[in-house]
């Protein structure tokens, strides 16, 4: 786990493909880094939010005497007054409007704001909130997926999807539902390849609803100047909410000004419409200055990881070859769509797995229940499908008698192979992962299994994800005279390294050295839209934008520089020491070439640049594309471990990641990258659960939600790194921010099968559920 | 979170099940039920108070006899909510009575959901208290049965009448199981009341 | 609202100060009562913090016992060398406890008067045969410790009474001892089921196995084997056997009665193997 750590003074013009160190990590280390509650605002009230105590339920009365009584309380605002000044505008979502910032007429999850309290400070605001007292007609609650789609009762009457998006316009004002949207993929005829196949496999799989548990807490900060409303949030998607919130309070985009800083942590959980909302509306509305911070509890229900039900069945023939896959998925999104319809169509798509298969149908479907929402989280629903297909895969490999990895690797996409949702595949090097991983953990060598109560076993698995496909980067560079420069871009550093690596592409087209060149916070009055920083996507994407932006500057200069020395631009090349003439062998530095073009020192050269990427919207019948998304992640997993059967702990020895990262631009980073994932997906085998009782969250602290501690780790943990550039990848390069957490459960799962001899299908492997499967199998 | 248990008590169904109906008799059986009041024949309200973990609960609380057969089976759900600590709680029962040769056979099954920040306490904690409540229960609700017009409380103690000892108390069945353990423990619970209210005396 | 904080500097205004006010809490280390205030469960009108009585941070040596002060960290407890010397049991224990941050800032005494029944120190204290002093406005008076874990989350402390210290006796007897901490969630969580075990030679050669269990009760619970004569077998048995009536877990998000009451007997197996291994054969 080391990383080199890159010294200025060595510096050969070539930044990309080295490993810089991280920007900030002095300051980070030294607990002096500014993260965005730590920048200051005006003097603001404080929120304090009342939740509602019942899962499902009518509002009947709000009392708020008590709150008011209160020195120091200024205001109690409910969704009612929100909905007086707002209408139904107030409904925000990313693909659905259907939450509002607060309760309105009707609670749906234990936790949903239902008051809030404005206060000179935030002890009396959290206190009075709790002065406040509702009555509630309660209604039958939607506990979960079986009780969701069996059921007579709604979570919503009618779905409510965005205007925004002409797909979902269908589903306008459907009644008697609680499933908000559906994907078909039906390729070939399953049915029948089923039914004639030599050998199939079935599975019944969950993944429990899970926790982001990023160290830094929320928070939103939202006044009004004279014409326009600031926005100081923790949000790993700023253009987004400047959108959300000038639709909701009817404002020019200009009007809305959003500003993060580095967040510590997100992983998902930090998106779309989070507390920006509710601090924007009342602000605006009551042209108020005000700041809400959550406590940990509080974010424990503000998001969370979708539930997922998989059934499924995989065939092959006689030779080992799969024939045929199904897949029918529930994701339980919640109270509130959040993301969640694009995650069951994005995520859902792949849920046969990156196989030559051509007979596939599957079924995902994104279902409302009454519990906290989830929304996107490290691997956008894909890790929760892949739970399904590696551990399905690895009981037909078995009950064919073929090893694991051989098998999936006869099967697997390769370059040019079309996939089962129509799309050809390029640079996703599933079998490049697959034999770096059983490499790294001595896959053929022969495991001691050991006699006593230790078992041991391997397992392997692969993981495959679509890149979140159409969206937008731009990116604006500005040279300035001393050859220093600032670049805007919109992508939030959270820790996965963009400040670092997007510097690098900038340093590496323009010859400049580490620390001259800095990335500017995100600022939506400043920095130029980016769709999102998630989904793997701001190196390809926003590098491609930074790239294109760095280049259009070097030719600017070269083009000057030429003019300057009376030769041709193209007599011309950049160098680490400035512009050099190959005929003239003139070398002009950045410095004099800025200055003398200007006259003045201090000036600043621009350049910008968008990078859009298009795919071609699925069939809706068919779920096929023949562009269903711009590239593809590609990633495997390996683990040795033994499992204690008297106690059902699972210790792991080695777990080897590897995913193909195109190529990498700063290798320390995509390592850590790599590990980082493994070790979240290591606690979504072994600890993540949200446990929900009558849809109360009763693990919503960190005593009872755990997450692998420092003495949890594998013995050992082996990154690797594969490289196959992608054609249109800036440097050839793709994002790898969840590539090594998707295939890491399944590869666990799969080494206990191969030691204990039993298929757990239910995560988290938790000891209890290992040894009660233990217990199984001797009666 | 679904509990279930069952218990004898030394007297006819029908005495047992009007017993059970009566608010006098019910509010001692109600570990911290400070108050309770009949409404009509199918409703009651009252107000519950209790600690656990260094958290105290006050919680006012009403309850609907949804089904009756006399002397056989009630069923009743009860809403309760603690203003202040944000948080609710719905308990669903069902009692179901039946004439053995040792007695009434008194069967119950409650699901209790418990919402807001006590449900966040952890069901270690629910359960634990409802293995007292039970405890109580079943020796407040057998002394009624048998003495109506015995007073119960600290009286009780004073008398230094061990649970155990009155007889007519069978442990439920879910106690059974775990056999000796579990009986040392219920008796723990009354001899620590006994120590803790000798060495208030003192 | 945050409950004020009071800083007595005495042990009599400490008395007082609770006394007074029937609804304020000791403040010790503040590692439990920090988490249930932020969750805003906490009833409490005001924190006595004891943090300021001198006297209450020692650890003294006596001729047969260690007197270790309420205001002790954990973490000397782990690393003191006069406990890991004379109490290597009680030092065993309490280097389980959570992490360095938490064993660093948690003291002795609100360790035990939280009376938490999966703590990892107390079932070390009740093989020692521990004895806890508590101080009130009206005096002092001692609990053995098998007196002082009274039920879920109970201890036999009344309002008002402070533990100022815990008497530990040094016991030449003990010719071996161990903790054993099962966790089902991360490492260094509560135990799920834990044992503590000793085995104490008596003049007579009589030999005592005393071992406490943790997290499988609503208490921590304590039981003595007379283990005389018996062969290494035949004595696991005995114990096993008293052991496994000695469980009663509570189900919750570690895990179900089944589950623990399997730990339980992992955990005294664990116990009774490293005590075997210990102990000079008979």
């Amino acid at each position: 786990m080391t990383s080199e750590v890159f010294s200025g003074e060595s510096y050969d013009g070539n930044a990309v493909g080295q490993s810089w160190r991280r920007a900030n990590s002095e300051s980070k280390v030294l607990g002096t880094f500014r993260y965005t509650a730590d920048l200051p605002v005006p003097k603001c009230l404080y929120l304090g939010v009342h939740r509602a105590s019942q899962p499902h339920a009518s509002i009947v009365n709000i009392d708020a005497e008590g709150a008011m009584a209160i020195p120091g309380v200024v205001k109690v605002i409910t969704g009612a007054d929100l909905y007086d000044a707002l209408g139904e505008k107030m409904l925000t979502g990313p693909a659905f409007s259907d939450q509002p910032p607060i309760a309105w007429q009707r609670v749906r999850y234990v936790g949903e704001p239902v008051a809030v309290v404005l206060a000179t400070d935030l002890a009396t605001a959290r206190a009075a909130a709790d002065e406040i007292y509702v009555e509630y007609q309660d209604m039958a609650p939607v506990l979960d997926i079986d009780a969701a789609l069996e059921g007579h009762d709604y979570v919503h009457d009618e779905l409510r999807p965005s205007v925004v998006f002409q797909d979902l316009r269908q589903l306008m004002g459907k009644r008697n539902t609680n499933i908000n949207y559906e994907y078909n993929l039906n390729r070939g005829d399953s049915e029948h390849a089923h039914k004639t196949a030599a050998t199939t496999v079935n599975g019944e799989f969950w993944t429990p609803p899970t926790s982001h548990v990023a160290i830094e807490l929320f928070s939103a900060s939202a006044w009004t100047e004279e014409t326009h409303l600031e926005l100081v949030s923790t949000t790993q998607t700023p253009s987004y909410v400047r959108q959300a919130i000038a639709t909701m309070l009817n404002l020019r985009l200009n009007q809305v000004r959003v500003r993060t800083l580095g967040l510590g942590g997100s992983f998902g959980s930090k998106m779309y419409d989070r507390l920006e909302p509710l601090v924007a509306a009342i602000a605006w509305t009551q042209k108020l200055p005000v700041r809400l911070e959550l406590t940990r509890e509080e974010t424990f229900v503000l998001t969370t990881r979708h539930g997922v039900a998989v059934s499924s069945r995989m065939s092959a023939d006689s030779d080992g070859n799969i024939v045929a896959a199904t897949a029918d998925v529930r994701y339980d999104t919640g109270a509130y769509a959040d993301i969640g319809p694009r995650i069951a169509a994005k995520s859902g798509m792949v849920a046969c797995g990156p196989y030559r298969i051509e007979n596939a149908k599957i079924r995902s479907r994104c279902i409302y229940t009454n519990k906290p929402s989830a929304g996107p989280f490290r691997g956008f629903g894909v890790p929760q499908v892949t739970w399904s297909h590696e551990s399905l895969i690895d009981d037909l490999a078995r009950e064919l008698g073929e090893d694991p990895a051989g098998f999936r690797k006869r099967n697997l996409l390769r370059e040019g192979d079309v996939a089962p949702i129509g799309t050809v595949m390029h640079s996703a090097d599933f079998i490049g992962c697959l034999d770096a991983v059983t490499e790294a953990i001595g896959w053929n060598e022969p495991l001691e299994r050991r006699e006593g109560d230790w078992k041991w076993g391997r397992g392997v698995a692969v993981g495959i994800k679509a890149v979140l496909t159409p969206t937008v980067s731009n990116a604006v560079l500005q040279l300035n005279q001393d050859a220093s420069a600032t670049l805007l871009i919109s992508t939030v550093e959270m820790g996965q390294g963009s400040d670092t690596i997007m510097a690098q592409i900038v340093a590496d087209v323009l010859n400049l050295g580490p620390e001259r060149v800095r990335v500017v916070n995100p600022d939506t009055d400043v920095t130029p839209y980016d769709t999102i920083t998630a989904g793997s996507r701001s190196t390809y994407h926003t590098g491609n934008a930074v790239k294109m932006a760095a280049e259009t500057m070097r030719d600017k200069l070269i083009e000057i520089a030429a003019k300057q020395m009376g030769v041709s631009p193209s007599d011309c090349k950049l160098t680490a020491g400035g512009v050099l003439s190959s005929s003239s062998q003139r070398l002009i530095s950045l410095e004099d070439l800025i200055m003398s073009e200007f006259g003045a020192a201090g000036t600043t050269m621009t350049a910008e640049a968008n990078f859009t990427t298009e795919w071609i919207p699925y069939d809706k019948e068919t779920g096929q594309s023949t562009k269903i998304t711009e590239h593809w992640f590609a990633g495997a997993a390996a683990a040795e471990l033994a499992v204690d059967a008297r106690t059902g702990r699972i210790r792991i020895r080695h777990l080897a990641v590897a995913g193909d990262v195109g190529r990498a631009i700063n290798p320390a980073l995509v390592k850590q990258q790599l590990i980082g994932g493994a070790i979240m997906g290591m606690g979504h085998a072994l600890f993540d659960e949200i446990v929900f009782d009558n849809g109360q969250m009763v693990n919503g602290t960190l005593l009872d939600y755990q997450l692998p501690s420092i003495k949890d780790m594998p013995e050992k943990l082996t990154p690797i790194i594969v490289e196959n550039p992608h054609r249109t990848g800036p440097f050839g390069a793709k994002g790898v921010g969840e590539t090594g957490l998707i295939p890491i459960a399944p590869a666990i799962a799969n080494a206990v099968r191969d030691a204990i001899g039993i298929r757990i299908t239910t995560l988290p492997l938790t000891p209890e559920r290992v040894l009660t499967a233990l217990a199984n199998q001797g009666k | 979170m679904l509990i279930s248990s069952n218990f004898i008590i030394d007297a006819q169904p029908s005495h047992v099940f009007d017993t059970l109906l009566d608010p006098k008799v019910l509010i001692k059986c109600i570990q911290g039920c400070q108050e309770l009041e009949r409404l009509d024949e199918t409703h009651y309200r009252g107000r519950i108070t209790n600690e656990v973990a260094h958290v105290k609960f006050n919680a006012r609380f009403v309850a609907e006899i949804t089904e009756l057969k006399h002397p056989s089976y009630i069923q009743a759900v009860l809403n309760g909510e603690d203003r202040h600590l944000g948080s609710s709680i719905k308990v669903t029962i069902a009692l179901t009575l039946e004439q053995t040769e040792a007695g009434t056979a008194v069967g119950y099954q409650m699901e209790i959901a418990l919402w807001g920040k006590l449900g966040r306490l952890g069901e270690s904690i629910v359960r634990r208290r409802s293995l007292e409540f039970e405890r109580d229960f079943i020796a407040e609700l057998s002394r009624a049965c048998i003495q109506p017009e015995y007073t119960p409380g600290p009286t009780l103690a004073q008398q230094e009448v061990p649970a155990a000892k009155t007889g007519q108390i069978l442990a439920p069945q879910a106690a059974l199981q775990s056999s000796a353990s579990v009986v040392m423990s219920r008796r723990r619970g009354w001899f620590a009341r006994l120590v803790a209210f000798f060495r208030r005396s003192r | 609202m945050n409950p004020p904080i009071l800083r007595p500097e005495s042990l009599a205004d400490a008395c007082t100060m609770l006394s007074l006010d029937e609804d304020a809490l000791i403040y010790g280390g503040g590692t439990a009562l920090q988490i249930l205030r932020k969750q805003g469960i906490l009833s409490a009108s005001s924190f006595v913090d004891i943090s300021q009585i001198p006297g209450l941070n020692e650890v003294h040596q006596t001729e047969n016992e260690i007197l270790v002060g309420s205001m002790v960290s954990i973490r000397r407890m782990e690393t003191d060398p006069l406990v890991r010397r004379y109490l290597s049991l009680a030092s065993a224990a309490y280097a389980k406890v959570a992490n360095p941050r938490v064993r660093n800032t948690a003291t002795v005494g609100g360790n035990i008067a939280h009376g938490d029944y999966r703590l990892d120190p107390p079932v070390a204290l009740l093989v020692l045969g521990a004895t806890i002093e508590a101080t009130s406005a009206e005096g002092s008076r001692r609990i053995p410790i098998e007196e002082f874990f009274v039920d879920f989350q109970l201890t036999a402390l009344d309002h008002g009474e402070i533990v100022t210290s815990i008497k530990i006796p040094v016991s030449s007897d003990i010719v071996a001892s161990t903790y054993v901490k099962l966790s089902s969630l991360s490492a260094n969580d509560w135990p799920s089921a834990s044992a503590a075990a000793a085995v104490f030679r008596r003049p007579g050669e009589t030999r005592i196995l005393r071992l406490a269990l943790g997290a499988l009760a609503p208490t921590p619970v304590v039981t003595s084997v007379d283990i005389t004569g018996l062969r290494k077998d035949q004595a696991a048995e005995a114990v096993l056997e008293r052991a496994i009536l000695m469980m009663d877990p509570l189900p919750d998000v570690r895990g179900g009665i089944e589950y623990k009451r399997n730990l339980g007997r992992v955990a005294v197996e664990d116990a009774l193997r490293n005590l075997w291994r210990d102990q000079p054969s008979d």
